[in-house]
């Protein structure tokens, strides 16, 4: 395991946060070499961020708490390193590509790192012309980064570290916000760093993408490396072994969808949401985003919606809410034609920051809310008096209980998820749409938002979800929906023997 | 625009010779590409830009000359500069938006004034302070929609400005865009939970309505500035070396014209007011 010729290596290393009482990461031993692709995965909350903040120097310059054993950087402890060093030999690439950013423009973005350290200008100018030859994204330079999707966002987070010429990456996460065709893309970037002999240690829950570039995959569990397989060995792993560990898919032709018993409720009667020659655009001479769309939804059915990034899927998803007015058509609910400001409030919305949706102080009083948000739109009479007993109820089939005096923002984002989907429920909303509700969540948490769904269904609610995630969408999905050029181009059940279509959809080669 | 040491100057949209070799030549294809579009092309930037020290002195003047009310042509004249500044850097449509508020707001002054009494009156002071300051709302929007951050912390390392006080006007000018899009979300999050903000809703419970706006925002602003710190921190933004630039900053023709024809106008206004001219 050890040597001089490691990039990075873990001699027994460990570290506690200061508030925390358990270690985060005990005992750990790894090692990168240089042109090696290592990644550490594991269920959320086993410390893999904590390793690669101990790589990257966050631990302890912004992280304090107690170090045990030792971090070497190129045979150098991380903690007899000048952080400037440091960090022109270990570059970070983080897992929110909106939070990265310093720049309003991609150019002066990729040049940033360099200017702080104060790299001459001629020096800047070689080094952002060679990273964005060698990243191939020759077309990102002089953009506007706001109007970037996620995917590039986190192509030119990937450059601005590479212009700073590191011998060590590290990701965290990066993937949480992308689409399948960016990660393929952010997986042929790693290529291309392994072949300039970059060590590269990449923390990441979602697996498949990896599968070809990674050389070892390390499993952590309660802060510990439980095992340090070579990628052959750890493919042979069978999959019941796999989720047993709780990790996601590696191999994505292997994931197929469950063989559904038709749903009773699905076959039968009008459908709960439709709409009919739906067009959306953005002010009044835009270009239309969403244009002659029928879409229809029934009750107990979840319908995913997937196309490419930027495609107008989220435009779609948000005019059904009615948080943008349609420009033509009309979207039924219940059969009956709805405006854009009856239908907010109706359709809920379950945004990807859940806590943006929460605005109580307690779980309780946030079901509370939303009981009265349904009065002032039904008028008085139109549900039920008896409040306490309905927001028990709830509270209980969303597994919330003990939680009903907490603030909404100190829950898990998991928790969060599921209260706003309870407070839209209890609003009175039959259809659910939710844009991306898995991103960045491990395997646990996936199978629990999926469960949700299916307790929804059974609920005769009516649910469509935006998702890159196909294995979540085997999960719990019924039907597949493909939005492009502004409506909806394919529709088809979901089963094994349309797996491979959807794959082909999803964007898997 | 090849300086005196040889090296490639920023290109604003001209032709550039490709005296780099291959690297120019690709950002040259990049600049095409996204310039051939103009504005038109999602996120392209704007094809042309003054130079930001320019643009500051510029804005400086403007405001100088803002209160001198006694020469509405002078005014008419830097408003009209400012929407030329805007069309030369490719933002017709906005320069015309603008241009209309501004006759809208002269004629709203001038209405006020045919009302013969003390409320019109206090209107009508109030629209003409509107239309002194006008023109720096017009000239700003255009400088902050086309400059570079990183030409204007180029521009202040020069004036040697300190390193701490140049990144953390870079983060505002990054972090405001960022504030407005948390409170947009806020907002339609409330819509969602149907408790949308209404004026009623804003007359009748305002202290409910600012803290459902205040507390989603606040919580995801820390996020946003935790995750950002990490960013900088590891970017190099606390090193102790001393900062340079990608870019390489040279006076323009437009930059000059520009600059001097603010200046004339400016200097008129500002004599005008000293009572030199009549």
């Amino acid at each position: 395991m050890s040597g001089r010729d490691a990039a990075v290596e873990f001699r027994e290393a460990g570290f506690t946060y200061d508030a925390a009482g358990e270690p985060s990461a005990h005992g750990v031993s790894l090692a990168v070499r240089p042109g090696e692709c290592v990644v550490v995965t594991g269920p959320s909350g086993c410390g893999k961020t904590t390793l690669a903040r101990m790589v990257n120097g966050l631990v302890p310059a912004v992280y304090a708490g107690d170090r045990a054993g030792d971090v070497r950087v190129f045979g150098r402890s991380v903690a007899d390193w000048e952080m400037d060093d440091l960090s022109c030999a270990v570059g970070s690439v983080f897992q929110n590509p909106r939070s990265q950013f310093f720049n309003l423009d991609t150019t002066s973005e990729i040049a940033f790192g360099c200017e702080n350290m104060g790299v001459p200008r001629d020096k800047i100018v070689a080094r952002v012309d060679a990273t964005v030859r060698v990243l191939g994204i020759e077309h990102l330079l002089e953009r506007d980064i706001r109007a970037l999707s996620g995917g590039e966002k986190q192509l030119v987070a990937v450059a601005s570290v590479h212009a700073m010429e590191p011998s060590v990456f590290v990701f965290d996460e990066p993937t949480a916000a992308l689409d399948v065709r960016a990660m393929l893309r952010l997986r042929d970037v790693i290529v291309r760093l392994k072949e300039e002999g970059k060590a590269v240690l990449v923390v990441e829950h979602r697996l498949w993408w990896l599968a070809g570039v990674a050389d070892r995959i390390a499993l952590m569990r309660d802060g510990a490396v439980v095992s340090d397989l070579a990628a052959e060995e750890f493919s042979r792993m069978p999959g019941a072994e796999r989720e047993r560990l709780g990790l996601r898919a590696w191999d994505i032709a292997r994931v197929a969808p469950r063989t559904a018993a038709p749903n009773d409720l699905a076959s039968s009667g009008e459908p709960v949401l439709s709409t009919r020659g739906l067009a959306v655009r953005y002010g009044k001479r835009g270009t239309f985003v969403v244009k002659g769309c029928n879409f229809d939804a029934q009750a107990g059915c979840a319908v995913a919606l997937i196309g490419r990034n930027g495609v107008g899927k989220t435009t779609f998803a948000r005019c059904l809410a009615g948080l943008h007015a349609e420009a033509a058509g009309e979207v039924c609910v219940d059969g009956t034609a709805l405006s854009a400001r009856d239908r907010a409030g109706r359709v809920f919305l379950g945004m990807q920051e859940s806590g943006y949706q929460l605005f109580s102080d307690t779980v309780e009083g946030e079901l509370r809310l939303a009981l009265d948000a349904r009065r002032r739109h039904d008028g008085g009479d139109a549900c039920p008096t008896d409040d306490a007993a309905i927001v028990d109820a709830k509270l209980s089939d969303f597994g919330l209980e003990r939680f009903r005096g907490r603030h909404p923002l100190s829950l898990s984002g998991g928790q969060r998820q599921r209260l706003a989907i309870a407070a839209g429920m209890l609003q009175g909303a039959r259809v659910l749409v939710l844009d991306e509700p898995t991103s960045g969540l491990d395997l646990a948490n996936m199978r629990r938002i999926a469960s949700q769904i299916d307790a929804l269904k059974e609920q005769g609610c009516c649910i469509v979800v935006i998702t890159h995630d196909y294995e979540f969408a085997c999960a719990t999905c019924d039907e597949i929906a493909h939005f492009e050029n502004g409506r909806i181009a394919e529709r088809f059940d979901l089963t094994p023997s349309n797996a491979p279509r959807a794959r082909a959809l999803f964007g898997f080669g | 625009m090849v300086n005196s040491n040889g090296q490639i100057t920023r290109s604003q949209g001209d032709p550039t010779p490709l005296a780099g070799g291959r690297a120019s030549a690709l950002r040259q294809e990049a600049r095409t590409a996204t310039g051939a579009a103009g504005g038109t092309h999602t996120g392209a930037l704007a094809a042309r830009r003054l130079d930001p020290r320019v643009s500051i002195v510029i804005l400086i003047l403007i405001n100088a000359a803002a209160f001198a009310p006694r020469l509405v042509i002078g005014q008419i004249a830097m408003v009209a500069l400012s929407a030329s500044v805007a069309v030369w850097c490719g933002r017709g449509a906005t320069a015309l938006r603008w241009c209309m508020a501004y006759a809208a707001v002269m004629v709203a002054g001038y209405a006020f004034l045919l009302i013969p009494n003390g409320i019109a009156a206090s209107f009508a002071t109030m629209v003409v302070t509107v239309r002194c300051v006008f023109c720096v709302g017009m000239f700003a929007s255009t400088m902050i929609a086309t400059t570079r951050v990183g030409e204007l912390a180029c521009a202040l390392q020069r004036a040697h400005l300190p390193r701490h006080g140049i990144i953390a006007l870079c983060i505002a000018l990054r972090f405001f865009p960022t504030m407005a899009g948390e409170f947009r979300a806020v907002a339609e999050a409330m819509r969602v939970r149907g408790m949308a903000i209404t004026p009623k809703s804003v007359v009748s419970q305002p202290v409910r309505v600012m803290e459902n706006l205040l507390v989603p925002v606040m919580s995801r602003l820390s996020i946003v500035a935790d995750e950002l710190s990490n960013a900088a921190i590891v970017r190099g933004m606390d090193s102790s070396r001393p900062r340079t630039s990608y870019y390489d900053l040279s006076l323009r023709a437009a930059d000059v014209t520009f600059l001097v024809l603010f200046a004339a106008v400016a200097a008129v206004l500002i004599l005008s007011r000293a009572g030199v001219i009549a």
